[in-house]
């Protein structure tokens, strides 16, 4: 067995390992699934419930919706929308801020004199911790639909598709960010305001139409805009070549993302490294 | 003076000293200051694009109004508010155990309830500050959603500052006792979605919606609303009134027993200062 070999099966273990502990970490914590599931509902309830009330008794709204979005499955969008965004902001979130965790816990300086590249230990505790959020999404959407059982087109196929490709369009939007965590102290407040923004630019509820010329450009770049746009493509309009382009789209951003990323990650790391900014609480 | 008066006062220092602790250990990162800011206009946006995708006319037609934004708008204002006080003793109470100073703040000699209260007091500032930033860009942005600050609707967040402290007195205290406490988050979670902060209670089903009217948060946010921007009331004004200040003392007062109680296993058990 050749060394390339050798070491890209190490660095494999490497993730693995790291993924199994953020899981670990996650998973110890009493009631944390239940906690997590009432939350999905705190962020996806208000929305659904105020799409039911914009609607109203005799769906009086519901016109000017179906004028815009070309479709009256408004809980079904509104629903997708909203779970599927979440899941993107916890990876965004997981992803960027998991450094930041080991260095408030003072287990960030240990985890750099690993041998595995820097990569794997940005993103595999980090994607052990994304093994929750994606499990109460799943659940949160299942209860959705027993609840409120609006209409779905069953193209599950393409719908894990998209999923799988906006989870890969994720991890490489995530790199960038987590590159400046590590480097800039306060940098998680403004990643936060980014993926709040990314939502918006997403169109939870409403189509991405309604923004303003430079916000509709601006959301082609961003992930989670793809990610909504291929699930209502498979799930509510049924249209797989919409959905497939999606997919297509958001591999792009991934290597794009990812490959700025990982360049990013490089500078910012030797630059932390020679401010001496792994190690502070 | 009374010697009430000088404890009085002594409190008064002490919360004080813990406020300024707390907007030192705050202010000094000045990305907050724009996260903070950015979230305020952030908040709203996507409210009134989805208020955009239907127009106001179902919205109307549900009873919640003429405008879906000015009612969003201030259910989620006052929610903020309360919410800060909730949950900013429980959290100032954790990170002080994870940082390892809950113990040289437990031997002081100013009352445990006094550190909670000077924590609390800047978030809520924050939060009202920001708050106040969302009405202002909201009522400057969109024309029709003009938003008056009465007399009625500071007392009524005056009123409900003081019960969620109180029920934040409580929640701090279990907090000390049980690590990573999930619970109260669960219960608070479900109060803040059935509070109706951006639809009306009436669209519920019987079913649930009984949780709604014995959630202290639905009075807060519908006396907000009402006397904000004028929406019909649940309840007659006063009747209201009167059910927030009764949830106000029953608060304070169950907190602080609830703290009291909580404290002491925490010592016995050997929980302050346990660094997790």
């Amino acid at each position: 067995m050749n060394a390339s070999v050798v070491q890209v099966r190490g660095e494999f273990r490497a993730f693995l390992a790291l993924a199994r502990k953020g899981w670990k970490v996650d998973r110890r914590q009493p009631l944390f699934m239940t906690s997590g599931l009432i939350g999905t509902f705190q962020w996806v309830l208000p929305i659904v419930l105020a799409t039911i009330a914009l609607a109203g008794p005799d769906d009086a709204g519901l016109r000017q919706f179906v004028d815009a979005t070309g479709t009256d499955a408004y809980l079904a969008y509104s629903v997708i929308g909203a779970i599927a965004f979440l899941w993107a902001g916890w990876m965004l979130s997981a992803l960027s801020f998991n450094l930041r965790l080991d260095r408030t816990l003072g287990t960030l300086p240990t985890l750099w004199t690993s041998a595995a590249t820097r990569a794997v230990l940005t993103c595999g505790g980090a994607l052990g911790r994304t093994v929750a959020p994606a499990a109460m999404a799943a659940a949160a959407f299942g209860i959705a639909w027993a609840l409120f059982r609006f209409p779905l087109a069953p193209n599950v196929g393409p719908a894990l598709g998209v999923l799988l490709c906006g989870g890969l369009a994720m991890i490489g939007l995530a790199l960038p960010l987590a590159a400046v965590t590590l480097r800039y102290r306060e940098a998680h407040y403004l990643v936060s305001l980014f993926v709040v923004g990314t939502g918006i630019l997403a169109g939870i509820a409403y189509p991405v139409d309604l923004l303003p010329d430079w916000a509709q450009w601006l959301s082609t770049l961003l992930a989670p805009t793809w990610l909504i746009q291929g699930l209502r493509a498979a799930l509510i309009f049924s249209d797989i070549p919409d959905a497939m382009r999606s997919c297509g789209v958001l591999l792009a951003l991934a290597l794009v993302y990812g490959a700025a990323g990982l360049v990013l990650l490089r500078v910012m790391d030797s630059a932390a490294r020679a401010k001496g900014e792994l190690e502070w609480m | 003076m009374t010697r009430v008066g000088v404890e009085a006062m002594w409190a008064a220092k002490a919360i004080l000293a813990h406020a300024r602790a707390q907007w030192l250990e705050i202010s000094r990162f000045k990305a907050l200051w724009v996260y903070e800011a950015g979230w305020a206009f952030l908040f709203f946006v996507p409210l009134a694009l989805t208020g955009m995708a239907f127009g106001d006319a179902g919205f109307e037609a549900s009873g919640g109004g003429q405008s879906f934004l000015a009612f969003a708008v201030t259910g989620f204002v006052a929610l903020n508010v309360a919410t800060a006080a909730l949950w900013r003793g429980v959290v100032f109470l954790e990170k002080s155990n994870q940082t390892g100073t809950l113990a040289h703040l437990w031997a002081a000699e100013a009352p445990r309830w006094t550190a909670l209260t000077g924590a609390t007091v800047v978030d809520v500032g924050i939060a009202a500050l920001r708050g106040l930033l969302i009405l202002v860009i909201a009522s400057a942005l969109f024309e029709g959603a003009a938003f008056s600050i009465t007399l009625p609707t500071v007392l009524a967040l005056l009123i409900a500052l003081v019960a969620f402290w109180g029920l934040g007195l409580a929640l701090a205290g279990v907090g000390l006792v049980a690590r990573q406490a999930r619970f109260p988050e669960m219960l608070g979670a479900l109060a803040m979605v059935m509070a109706g902060g951006t639809y009306p209670i009436a669209i519920l089903p019987w079913s649930v919606r009984w949780i709604s009217y014995v959630n202290p948060y639905t009075y807060v946010v519908d006396l907000v609303r009402s006397t904000t921007i004028g929406t019909p009331p649940l309840l007659a004004i006063e009747l209201e009134f009167l059910i927030v200040s009764a949830i106000a003392i029953a608060c304070v007062l169950g907190g602080s027993r609830i703290l009291s109680v909580c404290e002491r296993i925490a010592v016995q058990r050997g929980l302050v200062g346990l660094h997790a």
